[in-house]
């Protein structure tokens, strides 16, 4: 089962005699080696794993809340019995149903889809394919993950406070948020909320300092800065756009903070609560709008531009060519992480914000539109006429494909400051964000599993569950929202309880109760996903040294995931990663990244 | 099959590079608070202006001349002075404690002045009293690392003065003792950089 010839020309790098599965780690004891490791690929595994509960427990509350919005008026004693304290006679609180969709959001977006997506594929990919021992910082990669842990624990316990967990949306907005008083998920549910996520910041920077200094840092002999994959790219990014947006989420959640405990009034002004004046005076609401979109929106760039770099990576090897305009990649994703910053304004159209400061971020918005254009270009360039390979990886990457195209197209209406006038607060954004940001960014991480699950454990995924799996939650994807748009065009606002009351809404609940059945079958359908990891995780077929037969150092390290990735010498890099189907007359359609340039290449200039 | 050497993760220069990228990270906190303050300055409503104590000016100058003694200590410590460090190190420790003290002082004046945190109709006063305790708490934190740090130093000083057979062990510690001075060295003045940057901004806006 050796893979092909190239192989051996480095064949050195990675001897191995038999039965020494563990033996490097003759002082390594369980706890040292799989609960507070510092090796880069155990940590990355440990936010998988994380990630993994993360994502069912998340999803698994939108299941909960389509259950009341698809079907308001029927009874769930079934529920009730396991839900108790959400469930009032077989039906969903409207106070537990407020925390369920912010704690569905939360996690979803902080979580699943930033800690998680980044720190699994940062700590697994960028050692590996940049051709080092391990990261800058063992310490303070082991402590990202144990800071995440921690505010997880803190805002998993918030769900289980008497007044319930926070409630007042994923994004917080003051004066709701800030007393208590409002509603009974802004007591101590918030201040959980507030502490969670402060630890979850340190986390985030703890990990994207490490990642951003080890990229620069830690490159091995001949890996420039473009030779590096582009996974490694983006996510280098992402770590940048994390260091430069968390921090001011902390002065955000500090000065909301200070407002809650101390009596001051950053946020609040002229506020009556039940005919009661309350004491505040001179604060302002729409700050904090400013302060939490500054990192509120880089942050969707920080959950996508992850998916973007693995797709980038697995069309290539998938489709046996070479990504198309790999420098043009490279811009477009340092041109997104720049207009990210100075495009949050357009969460705010209806804040009550200057109308001409609308307009100069809808012009900047819709700027964004053209690395991402160039990105989507150079990806479906990339499969054209390619020799594709159908394979899980490969069909979850040409899905994010189809995910950001959906999802980016209707960017463009929202990113209009008057079409958002229309739209502002409806199902439309829920189906926007859902399918450019959420789905998609799923799918990256899906197809980045089964790339790399073989690295990661040394086995084969299952590859008829992983294309049942890819069947039904793509097609599920779509059938969740894709209704949604109509909904949202008719002027149906999200966050609602139940239309029940209103006339104009209840009309679609047909097209509730198809959207919720999607959504039950698509959770399901992630069982199958799980199922498999696991089994595939200690039954699954022994995976060869290079299964996909890419380009990338990860595949030259043993696959058996030695501490310090390579015996001996570090590999050298003499080319750019994407040297597939070079020669149509040889049968090896790819040549590694070790491979030393041949005397005809090194004349061509092409070739890095 | 060849043994499995022991490596050596080569990340020297790394350390300095993320105590860097901190440093941006701090920035970026102060740089969302002092935004935030000059986008309600200039937003309208209430907004009294006051008088900064002369405290605080005692307190600039303090941490500034703690910089400096940090500054000897880690030249000190490059040139493998251990007594030199362990002192400068000491002074830059009283003169960090001196700070937070001034503070503390200057916040008591304020607050005998009517410049207060709680229901202060006057936003001015809790965006000064805020942001200058979240700097202090970063102060607080490089105090805690400066202390870890002089020990570290003197611990280096006590047994150089025993035995030599402990020269290989100290070798590595003093190494560990130069990264530390040396980062800390980086975030320190950037702290004393910092306070300068909110002083003369605080002072300026609050006119």
């Amino acid at each position: 089962m050796q893979t092909t010839t190239v192989h051996e020309t480095h064949a050195d790098v990675h001897v191995h005699g038999p039965g020494h599965g563990g033996g490097h780690h003759h002082t390594e004891t369980f706890i040292s080696k799989y609960i507070f490791s510092l090796d880069h690929k155990t940590i990355g595994k440990q936010f998988l794993i994380m990630g993994m509960a993360w994502a069912i427990i998340g999803g698994f509350m939108s299941v909960l809340f389509r259950v009341q919005l698809g079907w308001p008026d029927e009874t769930f004693p079934v529920l009730e019995r396991i839900f108790s304290t959400w469930f009032t006679d077989g039906k969903l609180n409207p106070e537990a149903y407020y925390s369920l969709i912010t704690m569905h959001g939360t996690i979803m977006v902080f979580f699943v889809l930033t800690a998680s997506l980044s720190g699994t594929f940062a700590n697994v990919l960028i050692p590996l394919q940049i051709g080092a021992r391990d990261m800058a910082s063992p310490l303070m990669n082991a402590l990202s993950f144990w800071f995440f842990f921690i505010a997880g624990v803190v805002m998993f316990a918030s769900l289980f406070l008497p007044t319930g967990a926070a409630s007042a949306g994923w994004t917080i907005y003051p004066p709701l948020s800030a007393l208590p008083q409002t509603s009974p998920g802004s007591g101590n549910g918030m201040t959980f909320w507030l502490i969670a996520m402060v630890l979850f910041v340190a986390s985030t920077l703890l990990g994207g300092l490490n990642y951003v200094s080890t990229v620069l840092n830690m490159r091995t002999k001949g890996m420039t800065m473009f030779r590096l994959p582009l996974t490694v790219w983006a996510l280098f990014f992402t770590a940048i756009i994390g260091i430069l947006s968390f921090p001011v989420l902390v002065s955000c959640v500090v000065l909301l903070i200070f407002d809650r405990g101390l009596g001051t009034s950053f946020y609040l002004s002229n506020i009556v609560i039940g005919g009661k004046a309350l004491p505040y005076a001179g604060g302002s609401p729409i700050l904090f709008q400013h302060l939490f979109w500054f990192l509120g929106h880089p942050e969707v760039y920080i959950i996508i531009l992850p998916a973007m770099g693995m797709v980038s990576e697995i069309l290539a090897v998938h489709s046996r060519k070479p990504i198309f305009g790999y420098k043009a990649m490279i811009f477009s994703i340092l041109g997104i992480t720049v207009l990210g910053f100075i495009v949050w304004a357009h969460h705010m159209y209806l804040s009550g914000m200057n109308p001409f400061l609308g307009s100069v971020f809808t012009l900047f918005t819709l700027l964004i539109a053209i690395p991402s254009a160039v990105k989507v270009f150079n990806w479906l360039t990339t499969l054209w006429r390619g020799n594709i390979r159908i394979t899980p990886p490969s069909m979850f990457a040409i899905g994010f494909v189809s995910m950001f195209i959906s999802g980016g197209l209707t960017g463009i209406w929202l990113g209009n400051s008057t079409i958002d006038i229309q739209l502002h607060d409806t199902y439309f954004v829920v189906a926007h964000f859902h399918i450019v940001m959420g789905i998609a960014a799923f799918f990256g991480m899906f197809a980045g599993i089964y790339h790399w699950f073989p690295r990661m454990f040394g086995r084969m995924m299952n590859e008829t569950m992983a294309y049942i799996h890819f069947a039904i939650t793509f097609i599920g994807a779509y059938l969740i929202f894709w209704p949604m748009h109509f909904i949202g065009l008719a002027g149906v606002p999200r966050r609602y309880y139940s239309f029940n009351e209103i006339e104009a809404f209840s009309q679609y609940g047909d097209l509730n109760k198809l959207i919720s059945v999607a959504t039950i079958i698509v959770f399901l359908g992630q069982f199958l996903f799980l199922v498999n990891f696991f089994w595939s995780m200690y039954r699954g077929r022994k995976s060869v040294q290079n299964p996909w037969q890419a380009n990338t150092l990860e595949w030259t390290s043993p696959i058996e995931g030695i501490h310090g990735n390579w015996d001996g010498e570090l590999p050298t890099v003499h080319r750019w990663p994407y040297d597939y189907s070079r020669d149509p007359n040889s049968d090896i359609d790819f040549i590694p990244q070790t491979v030393p340039l041949t005397e005809e290449e090194k004349k061509d200039k092409i070739h890095h | 099959m060849a043994e499995i050497t022991k490596y050596k993760i080569n990340n020297q220069g790394a350390h300095r590079f993320t105590m860097y990228l901190f440093i941006v990270t701090t920035s970026m906190i102060f740089a969302g608070f002092t935004s935030a303050f000059l986008v309600r300055k200039g937003g309208g409503g209430a907004w009294t202006p006051f008088d900064i104590p002369a405290i605080f000016k005692v307190s600039t100058l303090l941490i500034l001349l703690s910089s400096v003694f940090l500054q000897a200590a880690h030249i000190a410590n490059k040139k493998q002075h251990k007594l030199m460090t362990a002192v400068g190190l000491f002074f830059t420790l009283v003169l960090g404690l001196l700070f937070c003290y001034y503070q503390i002082q200057g916040w008591k004046q304020l607050n005998d002045a009517g410049v207060y945190l709680s229901f202060n109709p006057n936003p001015a006063g809790p965006y000064f009293l805020v942001i200058t305790f979240i700097h202090a708490l970063h102060v607080s934190v490089a105090i805690l690392f400066l202390f870890i740090a002089f020990v570290h130093s003197v611990i280096l000083l006590r047994r150089s003065n025993s035995t030599e057979i402990l020269n290989e062990i100290e070798t590595t510690e003093k190494g560990i003792l130069n990264i530390r001075t040396d980062l800390l060295t980086l975030f320190w003045h950037f702290m004393g950089i910092l306070w300068v940057y909110l002083y003369f901004f605080l002072t300026l806006n609050l006119k």
